[in-house]
């Protein structure tokens, strides 16, 4: 803590070397978001908290996929779940909550709610927008955390524009892409073609498998606009991925070999018929389909295990807006339909949903912000959920804003949550679903009851949040800025598995339960300060407390069950409130520090710090929680050093080094491979 | 413009100075108070849950693993038995004494006396002590002395867990299991299959008495 309030001083005292000798550049840029409100809108008009990632900041670092750019966002970590899948962290909320878009169509093909952004090129991608806090009164399910959306590039100017890039680096990793855009008038084409290898990385020498096995995949990615006339605009995307890997598992005495392979595409197309400058209605389908095969041969050739998993979403949606003076509101109703075959499956589930959604966003006297929104979710299985959001902004001054929102959000059970049926035959137990559990159990003989079976009989509940959000921008110069939000999320009715019975021979038996309430709370503080074409640094922290509410209560209790053992006495101690740590995989504090420098008019340096102080990824004494006596990971600093130098107007390279200290942690620690270099270089033609 | 470049140089060694050193880890179980206790000799049936191998026999008062009939507790794997009441398996050894056991809730000084009511011996159908100790994740069943990681597949004995014993012989005793591994940071992946048990105990020697 110490450490971080003399860092607080140092970027406050910061301005005061740099404002003599500024130049006030008195334009400001006005961003532009679309994923708040579904419309266009300036960022400094939302008061909710915002993040635009830039194009420029995509390339700093050579960036082949979202998750070389968003993991070095503030307060964003990539967390390896409790399934040993790794997904995103936003405000502390699990990996589930948070709903990905490519230029406002979602992306599916999430392992146990975690979805691997490794495989989401950003080749031909113009910013990503950061909507942090609840987002399901737009989007529906898996948005109660927030929406990340990737906006392709659009072409301003008639003629064709060929963009190539080459990438080498460390590990043998190759990355190259080609992007051909062409416009004429009223339209509008654009193809890219993303290719990526590597040959993976082994941080354990001992065993003969490696952290990460070889692998290639590429990304097709094509969009057509055209302007029928000066009111219908029609607007076609489509993408294809595909992702060969070479799977390799240890069984008790042998290798076995195999392949692990992801196979993708989407399809959507819009229509959007402007009626007079004030309105619009919009028509969109979209079709994706995320298909991933795996399976493993002994070393005989026999089969010896293969698993898929096939997920398919049709959404259909029709919006309309309008606008009037300071007044923008937005209606849209649809209904999307998802299905999923997959093995341990009992049958192959379906889910309709219809929706309605709308959302209202006022500014009054230039000074006061609102967004009201609210929406509708009928699923076919399900109660039917609402979703509200507010948000107020105040401008004290044309420097100061205050903004503060709350809203609602959800997530339904996944299938894996009610469906699955699945038996562990190496440690010895079954997990049902939810849906599927009574039937199961019934038809077992001589079980025994853990949990009384008349509990499972009612449907799982969605898990539901509240979010509250307040911030303060502070803006003294337009070369400085300051940017604070204090955030709180609670979520409700958490699905969990927990024991239901034990079969005849003992085996374990699990399904899923609403059990427990979590709380996420902190703060995120952002400054930036810039010294147009000479220097700019950014300084990002997060303080973060997450814990689980039951946890907290039932710790204080005299009776309570909570006991650690203390390691130098070797004795059992009572847990009190303090010693609580919190979630598991929740780091209090993360920091980022990112420095550019233009060493001349066309080279800059960028050198980026990254920080995440030290957390568990589970319990080392058995009490079921995460407290002070626990074995942690430590915190750990990852340093990235590149250089971007313009050769001529359409040709550019770059050069760096990633992770710089070379810091691997090969025991808890999987996703950080050491030190990587790469070398890179684009052209483009037009 | 040597400043920014100075500033984010200190900033940086801040932030790289923040790191706390991992603490040196104190191989406390070789502390002389405490038994330590090799029952690794098992080996479990997946198809039926059923294992084999030898029961590692200790007696209360001789402080040691003994070979003869006059044992109290006996380990093998995750299982344990005592030597009172019927054997549930035939590769059990057979009760000769009057043993029982329960477990209760408290820190071991906090336990000091024996609640003789809970007191419970082994029958033909399973051990007093849950033999199967693969509660769950969250420990939220919590009936065993141990629980049992989806994630790392490791077993952790639980603190604030006292197994109170009768002993064959009528005197009783009570045990704070600590540790199940033989090494500090186990692995199930290159071979820590566990049953190495560290425990420390205290036994009542004066017959009848239930104070601790």
């Amino acid at each position: 803590m110490r450490c971080l309030l003399l860092i607080l001083t140092l970027l406050f005292a910061l301005p005061v070397f740099g404002q003599s000798d500024s130049i006030l550049i008195k334009k400001k840029l006005q961003e532009v978001i679309i994923s708040a409100t579904k419309t266009n809108q300036t960022v400094n008009e939302l008061p909710i908290p915002i993040t635009i990632i830039s194009e420029k900041e995509v390339q700093e670092f050579s960036a082949s996929k979202l998750y070389d750019v968003i993991t070095k966002q503030t307060g964003i970590v990539s967390v390896t779940t409790k399934t040993g899948t790794e997904g995103l962290q936003m405000q502390g909320l699990d990996a589930s909550y948070t709903t990905f878009l490519i230029d406002g169509f979602p992306i599916i093909g999430r392992s146990f709610g975690t979805l691997d952004l490794n495989r989401i090129s950003v080749a031909d991608i113009e910013r990503i927008e950061v909507v942090k806090g609840p987002s399901s009164s737009l989007y529906g399910s898996n948005a109660l955390g927030g929406v990340i959306n990737l906006i392709s590039k659009k072409q301003i100017d008639d003629g064709p524009i060929i963009s190539t890039s080459l990438k080498h680096a460390t590990y043998n990793s190759t990355n190259s892409s080609l992007v051909y855009k062409y416009k004429e008038g009223t339209f509008q084409i654009s193809n890219s073609f993303d290719y990526y290898k590597t040959d993976g990385y082994d941080l354990i020498d001992t065993d003969l498998l490696s952290t990460v096995n070889p692998y290639s995949n590429y990304t097709f990615r094509s969009n057509l606009k055209y302007v029928l006339s000066d009111k219908l605009l029609l607007n076609t995307n489509g993408h294809y991925y595909k992702q060969e890997q070479i799977n390799i598992a240890a069984d008790s005495s042998s290798l076995l070999k195999g392949e692990s392979n992801i196979k993708e595409w989407s399809l959507g197309t819009s229509a959007k018929y402007l009626m007079n400058a004030n309105f619009f209605q919009q028509l969109e389908i979209y079709k994706t389909n995320y298909r991933a095969d795996e399976f493993l041969n002994t070393e005989d050739g026999v089969l010896y295990e293969d698993n898929y998993f096939d997920h398919t979403l049709l959404q259909s949606e029709m919006k309309s807006s309008f606008t009037y003076k300071g007044l923008n509101s937005i209606l849209g109703f649809g209904i999307t339909k998802e299905e999923l075959s997959r093995r341990d499956f009992s049958n192959n589930p379906e889910q309709d949903l219809k929706f309605i959604y709308g959302q209202l966003d006022a500014t009054a006297f230039n000074k006061v912000n609102i967004i009201l929104g609210s929406r509708y979710d009928n699923y076919t299985n399900y109660t039917p959920v609402v979703s509200n959001k507010l948000a107020l902004g105040f401008s004290l001054t044309n420097k100061i804003q205050i903004n503060g929102s709350v809203g609602t959000g959800f997530k339904t059970p996944d299938f894996r949550q009610k469906y699955f049926d699945f038996t562990n035959s190496t440690i010895g137990y079954i997990v049902l679903g939810r849906d599927v559990a009574i039937d199961r159990l019934d038809a077992m003989q001589n079980i025994q009851e853990v949990v009384p079976f008349s509990e499972l009989s009612s449907p799982l509940k969605s898990e539901t949040s509240l979010n509250i959000n307040i911030g303060l921008k502070y803006n003294p110069t337009d070369n400085l800025s300051f940017d604070l939000n204090l955030f709180n999320n609670k979520v409700n009715d958490l699905i969990e598995w927990k024991l239901v019975a034990k079969d005849e021979n003992n085996t374990n038996i699990y399904s899923f339960f609403n059990v427990n309430q979590v709380e996420t709370k902190g703060l995120e503080f952002n400054t930036t300060y810039k010294k147009v074409d000479d220097w700019e640094i950014k300084f990002g922290y997060q303080l973060l407390y997450a814990y689980d509410t039951e946890v907290v209560k039932d710790i204080e209790k005299d009776d309570s069950d909570y006991y650690a053992l203390d390691t130098e006495t070797l004795t059992s101690v009572k847990l009190n409130k303090e010693d609580y740590f919190g979630l598991f995989n929740r780091s209090r504090q993360m920091g980022n520090i990112k420095f550019n420098y233009h060493l001349n008019d066309k080279t800059e340096m960028n050198t980026m710090l990254t920080y995440r102080s030290k957390y568990a990824i589970s319990d080392s004494n058995g009490n079921g929680i995460l407290d002070t006596y626990d074995k942690f990971i430590d915190g750990y600093s990852l340093c990235d050093v590149g250089i971007t130098h313009q050769i001529s107007l359409l040709k550019t390279c770059q050069i760096g080094i990633k992770n710089i200290f070379g810091f691997t942690n090969p025991e808890y620690i999987s996703n950080i491979s050491g030190r990587l270099y790469y070398m890179s270089f684009k052209i483009n033609f037009k | 413009m040597k400043y920014p470049i100075f500033l984010f140089l200190f900033s940086f060694f801040l932030f790289t100075s923040c790191e706390k050193n991992s603490t040196e880890e104190i191989l406390w179980w070789h502390d002389a108070d405490v038994v330590e206790l090799d029952a690794s000799d098992f080996e479990l049936n997946i198809s039926d849950t059923s294992a084999t191998g030898s029961f590692v026999k200790f007696s209360f008062s001789e402080g040691n693993t003994v070979t003869h009939d006059n044992w109290d507790v006996a380990f093998r794997g995750t299982t344990l038995i005592v030597n009172g009441g019927e054997k549930a398996h035939n590769d059990q050894p057979d009760r000769t004494g009057n043993a029982a056991v329960y477990i209760a809730t408290g820190s071991m000084s906090a336990i000091d006396s024996v609640d003789t009511t809970k007191l419970l011996q082994d029958n033909s159908s399973g051990s007093a002590i849950l033999n199967n100790i693969m509660i769950d994740d969250l420990g939220v069943s919590g009936q065993g002395w141990a629980s049992y990681s989806f994630s790392t597949h490791l077993f952790s004995p639980r603190a604030g867990r006292i197994l109170v014993f009768r002993t064959h012989d009528n005197k009783y005793a009570k045990m704070q299991i600590i540790y199940f591994y033989d090494s500090l940071n186990p692995d199930t992946g290159s071979g820590d299959i566990g049953g190495f048990y560290t425990f420390n105990y205290v036994y009542q020697s004066e017959e009848g008495n239930t104070m601790f």
